[in-house]
């Protein structure tokens, strides 16, 4: 479950969120949308961590991430898979060591089944064999499904999207949903998912926020009602 | 064996591509100078950026610099108790290498990295092709200004940086060598003369000349995004030294 | 003139807090030997020739110099290699070869953590619960607090074997006559290493504090890396005249 509780985030001065809240239930799956800029991004990072709110609070399950330090924030951030939107694969590993990278860390797998592990999450990718190569070899659909990989080598039972398909083709983004979805269902994972794709989010997820100018504008089904901004985005016309 | 010639081979085929690019650079840049066509406000902005806003650790190097002369010649000076001499010693060690050494060292971290990075910039996020687009010479409207910026900006900041350098000097002498100020000042004065001076000023010239072409040349030569501006900066500092050592060394034998 | 006091001391703050983390790591991280041993060679063996070609010049403009002075006053230049050499040893040695460092590894060092910081992939580091300051800055520490000293002590060497060249060529001197130790006691040599050391921890730390406040693609990235040079080489300037203070007094008692 990830609760978010009226959030607020302001940079030097300038509000970016104010008062956001909404509910994602074990299990569920919920889509972010919302124009650029309207804060999508660093409520993905709030909810993981990796930045504090100013005000609001912040659950994962029972434990309040906004209130606890890094090494506090470890066991629970093993159990997220992130993606992030500009791939954020290490430059310097092959793709092998970069999709192990969150085992190897923890310690406790042997290397030899991180390698077997690899090897099976990567062909789950539809990228078998390619643990050699490093990721400026790789084009942007690759890379996004090698971000995939690594966010869900440890089959993390909370998945965090921050806009999986930003700048791909049609045929590359229609594969990464459908990717998507199997790893979920698969884990059976509380997913939260940014992204402008709304014919994409729609059979997805079970839930809609979207946020504009850092407010929450419409939270719920996908049904939003007439005449709103909501509406118009949701039924794909405000995406542009 | 074979495979260390064949490296040798590489780093020297890569210094050489760096030496002509940065020699058919400079040729570029001098021959726009005639006749000299400089954008005012691109000018201005930079003699501004350059000048004014290095002047705070240009004061602060050069303080230093003269400070530690002082101590490192203190040393001898207390041994053979040859107390009229520091002013001597700090002048012609300062004025004529030290300080512009040490200032132009500084200078091309401070400017010409920034320099590069903000060129790097421009490059990676295709400005410059536009500008091309626009048939406004890059090299011209951007580097031009800038080099001459950095000469400009940085024999002045040579002269100021003397000046706290002097400063830094007395004060050590002072209090930490214990050399009463009028014996520094008198010894100074004696024996410190103004070709010393300009000597070091000559040198600043060349090292403003020298960071402005390489930083820009840098700058301009980014391939690759985020980590391609960072290597660029990298790579334009490593020149820049080596730039201002070998000029050094040539400068003082000509000029000695 | 406030607002530069403000940015002086957050930087200050900033850099002293890295610190602090990089020595609680220390104590209590694991360390990876074989990224230790990949950055040792990043920052000392790749940075050789270039410390060779600065302070070999640095030696043979040295040796100019005060031969030009020593003609001048003494008109004799036979004492001028000796005599340097402890002014080599004990400052220009590692305080020239600390800047350089600053200039090659501080950049190098900035540059490469504050890209990783704009591309997240120090975000992802943490998500995989490994902390940037023990995974990135950590081995960085141990590999320059090792390779610096060395550096300057090959700086050193080279200088004055530059200085050797000229001496001979220029001034013709004797070489016996130049290479003579006699006037190096163990004061400098333990000064100049004490630098050398000091140098060593701190470049990194203060070149990884600049990286990893990096913000915002490319020109953040560029930003970091002049904060870098600016202050590493600040450092090295400021504590080699501290140490050095400290020195000439501990000497004169």
């Amino acid at each position: 479950m990830i609760r978010v509780e009226g959030v607020h985030k302001s940079f030097g001065g300038v509000p970016v969120l104010s008062d956001v809240s909404f509910e994602v239930p074990t299990g569920g799956t919920l889509a972010l949308v919302g124009p650029g800029g309207a804060g999508k991004s660093l409520l993905l990072k709030l909810i993981c961590g990796l930045l504090k709110p100013d005000a609001g609070r912040v659950f994962i399950d029972d434990a309040e991430v906004s209130a606890l330090g890094e090494t506090a924030l470890m066991p629970i951030r093993g159990r997220i898979g992130m993606i992030f939107q500009n791939y954020a694969l290490f430059d310097y590993m092959n793709v092998g060591a970069n999709v192990g990278f969150p085992l190897a860390q923890l310690g406790t797998v042997s290397s030899s089944e991180v390698r077997e592990r690899v090897a099976r999450r990567l062909a789950d990718v539809n990228l078998p064999n390619i643990e050699h190569l490093m990721p400026r070899e790789l084009s942007g659909g690759m890379k996004k499904r090698v971000c995939l990989a690594r966010a869900t080598i440890h089959e993390p039972p909370i998945m965090l999207c921050d806009d999986p398909t930003a700048g791909l083709d049609p045929v590359s983004t229609n594969r990464i949903f459908r990717l998507l979805k199997r790893l979920q269902q698969d884990n059976g994972a509380t997913a939260l998912i940014v992204s402008h794709e709304v014919e994409y989010l729609r059979p997805l997820c079970d839930q809609v926020v979207m946020i504009s100018r850092g407010r929450v504008v419409h939270r719920g089904g996908w049904d939003a009602r007439a005449n709103d901004e909501a509406a118009q985005f949701l039924s794909g016309e405000g995406v542009a | 064996m074979k495979a260390l010639f064949a490296r040798l081979g590489a780093v020297f085929f890569a210094l050489s591509e760096q030496v002509g690019g940065l020699a058919i650079f400079t040729g570029g840049v001098a021959r726009r100078l005639f006749p000299p066509r400089l954008d005012r406000f691109e000018t201005l902005r930079n003699f501004y950026k350059v000048g004014v806003k290095s002047l705070p650790i240009v004061a602060v190097t050069a303080a230093f610099a003269g400070a530690t002369a002082v101590i490192q010649s203190g040393m001898y000076v207390v041994k053979f108790r040859a107390y009229e001499v520091v002013g001597w010693a700090f002048g012609y060690a300062v004025f004529r290498e030290i300080g512009p050494l040490l200032i132009g060292l500084m200078f091309s971290g401070r400017v010409g990295a920034n320099n590069t990075a903000e060129l790097g910039t421009m490059t990676v996020t295709e400005q410059v092709d536009a500008l091309r687009a626009l048939a406004i010479d890059p090299i011209a409207y951007l580097v031009l200004p800038r080099v001459l910026a950095m000469v400009v900006m940085m024999t002045l900041l040579n002269a100021i940086g003397n000046l706290f350098a002097f400063f830094g000097g007395v004060l050590t002498a002072k209090y930490l060598v214990g050399v009463d100020h009028w014996v520094f000042w008198n010894s100074f004065i004696e024996y410190i003369r103004l070709a010393d001076f300009m000597n070091g000023m000559v040198k600043a010239t060349s090292f403003g000349l020298a960071i402005g072409l390489v930083s820009c040349y840098f700058g301009l030569a980014v391939r690759g995004g985020a980590t391609g501006v960072g290597r660029a900066v990298n790579a334009s500092v490593v020149a820049s030294a080596v730039g201002i050592f070998v000029l050094d060394y040539f400068m003082t034998y000509l000029l000695k | 003139m406030i607002a530069l006091l403000t940015f002086a001391k957050d930087q200050t703050v900033g850099i002293a807090r890295v610190l602090g983390l990089t020595l609680y790591y220390i104590v209590r991280g694991r360390t990876d030997r074989r990224v230790v041993l990949e950055q040792m060679w990043e920052i000392g063996n790749r940075s050789v020739f270039f410390v060779i070609v600065t302070l070999g010049f640095l030696g043979a403009i040295l040796i100019f110099q005060t031969s030009f002075q020593s003609q001048r006053l003494f008109g004799d230049v036979s004492l001028v290699g000796p005599a340097s050499l402890p002014l080599l040893c004990r400052q220009l040695g590692p305080a020239l070869c600390g800047l350089m460092v600053a200039t090659r590894v501080g950049t190098g060092i900035a540059a490469e953590i504050g890209s990783m910081v704009v591309t997240e992939q120090v975000d992802a580091l943490r998500m995989s619960n490994a902390q940037p300051v023990d995974y990135l800055v950590k081995p960085r520490f141990y590999a320059s607090l090792v390779m610096i000293p060395a550096l300057s002590v090959i700086g050193v060497f080279t200088a004055w074997m530059a200085g050797l060249l000229v001496s001979t060529a220029v001034y013709h001197t004797n070489p016996s006559t130049y290479l003579n130790f006699g006037m190096v006691r163990a004061s400098d040599a333990i000064e100049g290493l004490a630098k050398a050391v000091v140098f060593g921890a701190t470049i990194p730390v203060i070149a990884a504090h600049s990286g990893l406040e990096a913000r915002g693609g490319s020109e953040g990235v560029g930003a970091a890396t002049t904060q870098a040079v600016v202050n590493s080489s600040l450092a090295v300037i400021a504590l080699d005249f501290l140490i050095g203070g400290i020195a000439f007094v501990v000497k004169a008692a």
